[in-house]
């Protein structure tokens, strides 16, 4: 166990590292790179002190080097934008990421599982066919327009919950305003992760069902409704944990779109106006702080799956 | 020799049949069959077809102009001269959508070709070599799988610029990943099978047994990887380009005609309705047409 946990965290650092570097060199080769913020007045003295000032008049390696030496110290240099702290931003910033994908995942387990349930046990059905249906809608869906749809109903037709922001302006904190800010980009974000589960959700549950020890549990004549809940659930949730490492990225990315509809001040925001501005200390900082999260999140279900299912054994 | 021969010996009729052979089943004859028999991935097919065809033929068949402006009508609802209405500086929002849709439709499937090519090149080196090429490229491709697309290609369009080609590229050098997994997996179950030590034993080099003798047992599992990434890449456009970031006005894409629908929200929300309802329709039509291909191919469920 201690030798496998050891061997997934030096991976995880290699992929730290490739990620790291891609992005280094990325930038690094990007046309006209950081001095496209000079004008074309500049004069040749102030295009050097800025250069000199950002550290681009040194050697690639160099650059490489100290890039990585004050990465590892969580250091990405200042945004060239209003020239603050990188890891100030982000440390301001990923709490308010983090919020709305704890709730997006939270609300797409609470829907997807139990549609994924329904839909396995009453396999062939008509239920089991329009959640079939809209898992593919929701699969196809742009998220994008899922929101402006949701605005037009909920904020233009009813007027029910704001579309933007995380507080209405000029109040003090309320935790019912927060969560009435925080409904619709929920939401959103949910449908881009929902119909994954609920579609893994019944393929895992159907196959748990075809199992010997469900006909066992069966002809001891168990109840229906408890042969499904003490074993084939239990059983088909463990599978579905692994695909807890595919659905964080996904909402990471998902977060991009959803905190730019809805004005939500996240990263997702942020890298937005990071690309718009080519604040490139801000995007590499972001891009490795969010490989980061997603790293350790599969890390973390790796562990976790071999601590639900005993028949996993680390070697 | 034809079943001509076996009726001039007296043989019982059920034998005779037996002797006649049935027309060949292979692998593509069956999946057809059982692709006739898929109502959803029929109907996304024809719709498909449709889509496609007004693409490349609409702009030249059509009279409207999508580029011409006329800031006395716009906003309008859908009338005579624009059945779909016109946008916010009045151009003809039927013509961008069919001019869009063939920028969307193009950055697609050329992204899918991109994709897939590089996602077909890795898994068929990693799983037919093994070893160190495995390690490498598989260790390489999980690092890419870590990381959230959206994130990176938002990197790289801050450092290469919008544009379609970019975008286009990017959204390909994103999506691989998953086609490299699925074609290693399948490598590594063919390159020990019989036909290929046949081969290599004849002195078939291992670019032929590669590309001639493996990618084509492999081809059903690349046709639905590629069918299911049209949709990804077409869906990944309209957000980047529904950003600002992807591909910009004045040339129109489903996702750009969208830009500025939450602005007229109140007074035209007709304009976010047609660009999304494009998007959801296409990109439905894709992932039901690959779920079937799926469903068709999959040796697993053959009879």
């Amino acid at each position: 166990m201690g030798r496998y946990l050891l061997e997934r965290a030096a991976q995880a650092l290699v992929v730290l590292l490739v990620v790291s570097t891609l992005t280094f060199v990325m930038v690094t080769l990007a046309p006209g790179g950081p001095e496209i913020m000079m004008t074309m007045e500049s004069t040749p003295d102030q295009r050097e002190a800025l250069a000199r000032q950002l550290g681009l008049d040194q050697p690639l390696f160099v650059r490489y080097v100290k890039w990585m030496a004050s990465a590892v110290r969580a250091d990405f240099g200042r945004s060239f934008g209003d020239r603050r702290k990188v890891n100030e931003v982000i440390r301001e910033r990923l709490p308010n990421t983090l919020l709305l994908g704890g709730t997006a995942l939270i609300l797409s387990l609470l829907v997807g599982i139990p549609a994924g349930i329904i839909s396995a046990t009453r396999r062939y059905s008509s239920t089991d066919h329009v959640v079939t249906f809209f898992s593919f809608i929701g699969l196809s869906i742009p998220a994008f327009w899922v929101a402006i749809l949701l605005i037009l109903l909920f904020t233009v037709r009813l007027s029910w919950l704001p579309a933007s922001g995380m507080a209405t302006p000029g109040t003090s904190f309320l935790l019912t305003d927060r969560i009435s800010h925080l409904v619709l980009p929920a939401i959103v974000l949910a449908t881009t992760t929902l119909p994954n589960l609920s579609r893994f959700m019944r393929s895992a549950l159907i196959e748990e069902i075809g199992q010997d020890y469900v006909r066992t549990a069966r002809a001891k004549g168990l109840p229906g409704r408890q042969v499904l809940s003490r074993h084939a659930i239990r059983n088909a949730l463990i599978p579905v944990v692994t695909l807890l490492g595919i659905i964080v990225p996904r909402l990471v990315g998902g977060a991009v779109i959803t905190e730019t509809i809805f004005s939500w001040p996240g990263m997702g925001q942020l890298a937005v106006a990071a690309t718009i501005g080519r604040d490139f200390p801000l995007i590499m900082g972001l891009t490795v702080v969010v490989a980061i999260v997603v790293i350790v999140s599969n890390l973390l279900v790796d562990l976790a799956y071999g601590w639900l299912d005993p028949r996993i054994t680390y070697t | 020799m034809t079943g001509g021969g076996a009726q001039s010996i007296d043989i019982p009729s059920a034998t005779r049949a037996a002797i006649v052979p049935p027309p060949p089943r292979t692998l593509w004859t069956i999946a057809a069959r059982r692709l006739r028999r898929n109502a959803p991935a029929l109907l996304a097919i024809g719709f498909l077809v449709i889509v496609h065809l007004f693409a490349v033929l609409g702009p030249w068949l059509l009279p409207w102009d999508p580029f011409a402006a006329d800031p006395l009508t716009r906003l309008t609802g859908s009338s005579a001269a624009h059945p779909l209405g016109t946008d916010e500086i009045g151009r003809d929002v039927a013509a961008r959508l069919i001019l869009g849709s063939r920028v969307s439709l193009g950055v697609g499937l050329v992204a899918m070709i991109i994709s897939v090519s590089v996602g077909v090149a890795v898994g068929a080196l990693a799983g037919y070599f093994g070893r160190r090429t495995e390690a490498v490229l598989m260790r390489f491709t999980e690092a890419m799988l870590a990381l959230p697309t959206l994130f990176v290609i938002l990197a790289a369009l801050a450092v290469f610029g919008g544009g379609p080609t970019t975008s286009t590229i990017v959204i390909g050098l994103t999506a691989w990943m998953p086609v490299a997994r699925v074609v290693r997996g399948e490598y590594l179950r063919w390159r020990v099978t019989e036909f290929v030590d046949a081969a290599r034993v004849i002195g078939s080099s291992d670019l032929r047994i590669m590309l001639r003798h493996i990618l084509p047992q492999v081809s059903p599992s690349i046709i639905v990887a590629a069918t299911l990434n049209v949709a990804f890449a077409i869906l990944t456009e309209s957000a980047i380009s529904y950003l600002g970031l992807g591909i910009r006005p004045p040339l129109p894409t489903w996702g750009n005609m969208l830009q500025n629908a939450q602005i007229y929200i109140w007074s035209a929300p007709s304009l976010a309705v047609y660009p999304g309802a494009m998007i959801l329709l296409t990109v439905l039509a894709y992932n039901f047409v690959g779920d079937g291909l799926r469903d068709a191919l999959d040796p697993r469920l053959k009879i």
